[in-house]
């Protein structure tokens, strides 16, 4: 995977920014298809956030949905209905990719500490019921019995089936070998410059190896995480994603006695073992971006916020005290890409057809879902799936943009 | 975690360095804690035995005289020891807690986790002390029990007296190993040979012109030529140009291969290709580092101050570079100067001797690290042979993600684990810069580093 | 083997390895004192293989073993009385 097979000039049906999950999964999906596709990476493949996540595959709705408020949350549960698509994606992964991903989804358990928060866990239940996903709630005695290594500390829960997670470093490389397979030309080290739409579609120039190449393109894919803005700003778009940073704990490997994904309804937690044996605790604690010349420097791994450790750290502890035996062997830092309104951001956008986006939000749970569809709309077939999260919601940002 | 006491000056390293750094700035009247995994002070050359021993003739060659002075001396310094605790991170503190006659320097905190658990210090400035590392080499049988670095089997035989199995083979290229084989022979162990991989003329040649050139030096070369004369005397197999191949062995070290084809029956190996600095916390801090030199790893980048890219955080002995106990003297001794004039304070000692000695001092060292060049004497990697000795990751899992396209360190960690286990790639990073650079891939920054620079028990981390 | 004469090791104590006792020197490092009972495997890797201590200084981490019900680096700890070490936990 070095230089792609594509002349000067050359034109392909789908060009693809990003070699991330989401990146790669649509163009697997596109050559799949019969479409020729090129997709450019302007680094090694998976080298942001889809390989720096934590690999939780959660369909409960988040904790972050529930603490901004009823119209949030509302909005919030519509995406359910994606949480279930993805399910069956997930399922059906390991033989559509024909690999071990280490995708494990033995459940999952939000839970409670207090009555407060039991009764948020009620009221976010109900709402996930009213879409169809099947979580159910449990006293703290029935959490034991499901999961014995969590203490007294738990009250009460909600237990969703499918949830668990999956290896993100896997992942990206299995879909971007399929791809490839599929027919997929996949340029690394390929940085996109500049975006002119023209009649019917768009020239994308690129650097790679220090040359630059053009290329021409019917329908495009921004799948660029963090740097989505800025491709799309190159379109002379807005695209409001915004760079989060946050950390991540690992332990030592110890022998498999946490098979499920534990959340927390009151405080940032999510953690499970990996399948090395590796405990990963994390949840949304954040790290610090680095700033250069007044902006974000997104080339920069973001900053330790050391203050952030004891308390994740102790959360995770409280619930499950044989975690304070094991040793954390090293904590890293990644950045994520969240919209205005916290939910993902996929399709095309209104005022420029053949331009999609897709990002933002959980998308390790969600990417190869958003993929999927973004990818199938590329081809020709609407998704009313995707409607909740289109980026038409954004248009009005930019109905100024001449 | 606790809260934070408050220092002048930090020191993470109680070696030569960091022990001469300490004189330096509690005479000049600074408040200064040394701060060191080990439990009692002394650093690597000088692992004292544990503290209910009486050992009679303890290091008793000239070269341990001058540090033997440091560390009585230290012993009745102001300066507080802190032993027994790791450094995880050293970071700025919080803008409000910098004081603001640092000298524009910030204030840092530094986690520490030991046996009683976290505590974390606040200092105005810190020095980096923390010495030097073995090269980890991979070879086939490399992780067998009875497998160590010369390093590790000396600090055995000298701080702990014990030669943990037998006949004890030494094999590599760093003249350490005829210090040691001396200490195994005085101890009374079997010694099965001491075998170096590069041939006596490029050994013995450089040593002689060496003795010509660096005069100040000559005291520890002709310890060396001394050593190898009384090993020869006593029957001692010192052998050159045969480069290990490998260990032999099912569950633990049965015997060693060379390339002259002769398997050596031995049950205890410790294997020396150098050393590389232990620079991790001043790279996890921020600052800019620098490739050390032949034997491979990072070094500190500082200024002729000792100081580092990071206003406040210095660096001394090898940690920005591997010049041994002399220089790490030398340069500790320095950088606590240049620390106490920062703090607005007269070092006591004369420093420009001290410079002109530590040049002196450095172009012998120069020699030394040529004679001891592990590089043409690798031994070869097959495929199955683990490269990352944490994760079980081979040099053949390496070269296919290569091959797939991870042309970074990071990119290979990500494709498969290597630098991923307990040692946070401070043994695997210079074999997969090495593999990279083979296939091309050259000048990679490598992993970076993470917290914590040690494991650390999570529940010290919360109470 | 241990170097030297007895007196010149701390006081002798013992502790209780893998459920047996094992005499040793107070202040002995706990590596120091696996080896020199016999004890050659300290941890098992990954894929199986056995480990001993490889760099005795706290950095490669082979010698994790399981002390009073934490995991530590046998070679940066001080044998005390009565201690109960678990290898390969
Ligand atoms: C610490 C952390 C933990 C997380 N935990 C979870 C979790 O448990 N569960 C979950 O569902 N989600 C989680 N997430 C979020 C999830 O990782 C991301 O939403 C998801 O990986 C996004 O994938 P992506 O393909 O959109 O973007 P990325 O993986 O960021 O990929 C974008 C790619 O675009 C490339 N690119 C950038 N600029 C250019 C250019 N000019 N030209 C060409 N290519 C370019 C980049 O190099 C990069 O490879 C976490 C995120 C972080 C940081
Ligand atoms: C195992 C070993 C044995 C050696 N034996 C000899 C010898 O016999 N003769 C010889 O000439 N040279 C020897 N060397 C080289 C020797 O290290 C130097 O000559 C000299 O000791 C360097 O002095 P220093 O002060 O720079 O570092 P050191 O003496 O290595 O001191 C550094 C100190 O920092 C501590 N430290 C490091 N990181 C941390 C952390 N994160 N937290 C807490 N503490 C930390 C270490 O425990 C150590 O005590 C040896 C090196 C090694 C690695
Ligand atoms: S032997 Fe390497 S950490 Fe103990």
């Amino acid at each position: 995977m070095g230089e792609p097979d594509i002349a000067p000039e050359g034109k392909v049906d789908a060009l693809v920014i990003g070699g991330g999950l989401i990146g790669c999964a649509a163009a697997w999906h596109l050559g799949r298809a019969g479409a020729s596709v090129l997709l450019l990476e302007a680094g090694d493949l998976n080298r942001g956030a889809s390989g720096q996540n934590a690999g939780s595959l959660h369909f409960q709705i988040e904790r972050r949905f529930l603490e901004n408020g009823e119209a949030l949350a509302e909005q919030a549960a519509r995406v359910v209905a994606l949480n279930n698509l993805a399910i069956e994606d997930w399922r059906g992964l390991e033989d559509a990719l024909d690999r071990d991903l280490h995708i494990h989804m033995s459940g999952g358990l939000m839970v409670a500490e207090t009555a407060e928060q039991a009764r948020l866990l009620e009221a976010k239940a109900a709402r996930e019921q009213s879409y169809g996903l099947s979580t159910r709630l449990v006293d703290g005695d029935e959490a034991r019995s499901i999961a014995p290594y969590l203490s007294d500390a738990v009250l009460a829960a909600s237990h969703a089936p499918d949830e668990g997670h999956a290896d993100p470093r896997s992942l990206t490389p299995a879909f971007a070998e399929a791809a490839a397979a599929a027919g997929a030309a996949i340029a690394l080290r390929a940085s996109v410059t500049a975006i002119e739409p023209r009649a019917g579609g768009f020239d994308i120039d690129y650097e790679q190896g220090g040359r630059g190449h053009r290329v021409r393109t019917d329908r495009m894919l921004v799948a660029a995480g963090v740097w989505t803005p800025e491709i799309c700003r190159l379109a002379n778009l807005h695209m409001p994603l915004f760079p989060v940073a946050l950390q991540m704990n690992v332990s030592e490997r110890a022998a498999p006695f946490m098979p499920h994904l534990i959340q927390h309804v009151g405080a940032r937690l999510s953690m499970k073992q990996a399948h090395a044996g590796n405990v990963l605790v994390g949840g949304g604690w954040p790290s610090r971006l680095r700033r250069r010349d007044g902006s974000f420097d997104l080339a920069a791994r973001p900053d330790l916020r050391p203050e952030n450790l004891a308390p994740n750290l102790a959360v995770a502890a409280r619930l499950v005290p044989e975690l304070a035996e094991l040793n954390l062997i090293r904590t890293w830092t990644g950045k994520t890409a969240v919209s205005a309104d916290q939910l993902p951001i996929a399709g095309e956008v209104p005022s420029m057809p053949g331009f999609w986006v897709a990002g933002g939000g959980s998308a390790f749970t969600l990417g190869p879902t958003l993929a999927r569809l973004v990818a199938e709309e590329m081809g020709g077939e609407r998704q009313d799936a995707l409607q909740v999260v289109s980026p038409a919601r954004f248009e009005h940002l930019n109905s100024f943009m001449g | 975690m606790a809260e934070a006491h408050e220092m002048d000056v930090a020191i993470v390293g109680g070696g030569p360095a960091g022990l001469n750094a300490a004189l330096v700035l509690a005479g000049a009247g600074a408040s200064v804690s040394v701060i060191d995994e080990q439990a009692r002070p002394g650093g690597q050359i000088l692992r004292q035995p544990p503290t209910g021993f009486a050992v009679t003739d303890w290091l008793t060659g000239r070269p341990y005289t001058g540090l033997k002075r440091d560390l009585a001396a230290f012993e009745d310094s102001g300066a507080t020891w802190r032993g027994g605790r790791s450094v995880l991170s050293i970071q700025r503190a919080p803008e409000g807690a910098r004081r603001e006659d640092s000298g524009g320097a910030g204030a840092f905190d530094l986690v520490t986790a030991g046996g009683e658990g976290a505590a974390t210090y606040r200092a105005r400035h810190v020095l980096v002390a923390g010495g030097c590392q073995d090269l980890a080499v991979p070879f086939p049988g490399w992780t067998l029990p009875g497998a160590m670095t010369v390093g590790g089997l000396q600090a055995f035989v000298k701080s702990q007296r014990i030669v943990p199995g037998g006949p004890v083979l030494l094999a590599g290229t760093h003249p350490l190993m005829l210090v040691l084989a001396e200490q195994l022979l005085e101890a009374g162990a079997r010694i099965a040979g001491v075998v170096f991989a590069q041939g006596r003329a490029r050994f013995a040649g450089r040593l002689g012109r060496g003795l010509l050139g660096a005069a100040s030096g000559a005291g520890n070369l002709l310890a060396g030529a001394e050593a190898m004369a009384r090993l020869v005397r006593s029957g001692v197999d010192v052998r050159f140009g045969d480069p290990l191949t490998g260990l032999l062995g099912r569950d633990r070290v049965e015997a060693a291969r060379f390339a002259s084809g002769e398997v050596v029956p031995c049950g205890l190996v410790g294997t020396g290709y150098g050393f590389v600095p232990q620079a991790e916390l001043v790279r996890q801090a921020g600052a800019n580092v620098r490739p050390a030199g032949r034997a491979g790893g990072w070094a500190a980048a500082v200024d002729s101050g000792f100081r580092t890219s990071v206003p406040g955080l210095y660096a001394a002995g090898e940690t920005v570079g591997v010049a041994g106990a002399e220089a790490a003297r030398l340069r500790g001794r320095i950088a606590g100067g240049v620390i106490a004039d920062a703090l607005g304070r007269r070092p006591v000692g004369d420093m420009a001797k001290a410079r002109s000695d530590l040049a002196k001092v450095e172009r012998f060292a120069d020699l030394l690290d040529r004679i001891a060049d592990p590089r043409p004497y690798f031994p070869a990697l097959p495929a199955e042979t683990f490269a990352c000795r944490c994760e079980d990751v081979s040099a053949g899992e390496i070269e296919n993600a290569i091959a797939a396209g991870a042309g970074t360190a990071d990119a290979v960690k990500l494709r498969t684990r290597c630098g991923m286990g307990v040692c946070q790639g401070r043994n695997c990073e210079p074999t997969l810069l090495r593999l990279l650079a083979a296939e091309g891939c050259k000048d990679d920054p490598g992993f970076g580093a993470r917290f914590p620079a040690r494991p650390v028990r999570i529940g010290d981390l919360i109470d | 083997m241990r170097i030297g004469q007895e007196e010149e090791r701390g006081p002798r104590i013992s502790l209780v390895v893998d459920g047996r006792d094992v005499a040793c020197h107070a202040g002995e490092s706990i590596a120091a004192v696996l080896l020199e009972a016999g004890v050659t495997h300290f941890r098992t890797s990954r894929t199986g293989t056995p480990r001993a201590p490889w760099c005795n200084m706290g950095t490669c981490g082979e010698c994790y073993v399981r002390i009073d019900g934490r995991r530590r680096r046998a070679c940066l700890v001080a044998a005390q009385r009565g201690m109960e070490v678990v290898t390969d936990g």
